[in-house]
């Protein structure tokens, strides 16, 4: 039966959420760190970007392993 | 983290027009990132709020719950962060003295292996995540079994990057 995120049980929901947390973790902490490195819309933005980006990653980490089914209950 | 990535996709946005053919697809890239960014900052902050009803607990920045403590008690590591945080640091470090390693490596073995040393980095950690819950315990090569994921999956950041540099130099 194909299940829905409305109609996951607690564990799985997080199971699920801590997995895409950490895969957008990699993806957006990824682009941070290019964006500081090739620095393509001049170095204040640029950086601005890298630092939104990496901290974002960073919160993404740190809440992949907060995301548990006393959560979702 | 909400305000800087909104702010910066706003100017963004502005300057858009003025960028050359090869920096604007990265922008739309950088783009569709942030958008998600933001989307992510949102349902962290709506769950951290409800978490405080749930635990009754203060928002820490780093919610790990057991592990060794690090600057004082509201900054406690777990081996995992410790391993991750350790290897961005060194990728970091060595990505700093030549950023081009990374392209060179992609050039190296080729786009497919590539990605799939990248996909196998990136699911180290679920794989790991979902071992550890059917063999739970805390003894020491645990411990150092978790600190080595956290450092293996640190360079998945960088293997996207190296990608990310390869197309838009």
């Amino acid at each position: 039966m194909k299940k829905s995120g409305k109609n996951m049980d607690p564990t799985t929901k997080s199971i699920v959420v801590g997995i895409l947390l950490v895969l957008v973790s990699a993806f957006i902490g990824g682009i941070g760190i290019a964006v500081a490195i090739l620095n393509p819309f001049g170095k204040v933005l640029s950086l601005t970007f890298a630092v939104g980006l990496i901290g974002t990653a960073i919160i993404c980490w740190g809440w992949a392993c907060f995301a548990r089914k006393e959560l979702y209950e | 983290m909400l305000f800087i990535v909104g702010a910066s996709l706003i100017a963004l946005v502005i300057v858009l027009p003025t960028l050359s053919s090869n920096a604007q697809i990265l922008a739309l890239l950088v783009i569709l990132t942030s958008i998600l960014a933001i989307f992510v900052n949102i349902y962290i902050l709506y769950k951290d709020i409800s978490k405080k009803h749930i635990v009754h607990k203060k928002f820490r920045l780093l919610p790990c719950h057991r592990g060794i403590s690090f600057l004082g008690k509201e900054f406690i590591l777990c081996f995992r962060c410790l391993g991750f945080y350790i290897g961005t640091l060194f990728w970091g470090i060595l990505t700093n003295m030549d950023y081009r390693m990374w392209v060179d490596f992609l050039e190296l073995v080729g786009m497919v292996p590539y990605i799939a040393l990248l996909i196998a980095v990136i699911l180290t950690v679920p794989i790991h995540g979902a071992w550890l819950r059917s063999h739970p315990s805390e003894n020491r090569k645990q411990n150092i079994l978790r600190s080595i994921v956290g450092f293996v999956f640190s360079t998945s950041l960088w293997l996207i990057c190296g990608i990310i540099i390869y197309f838009a130099r």
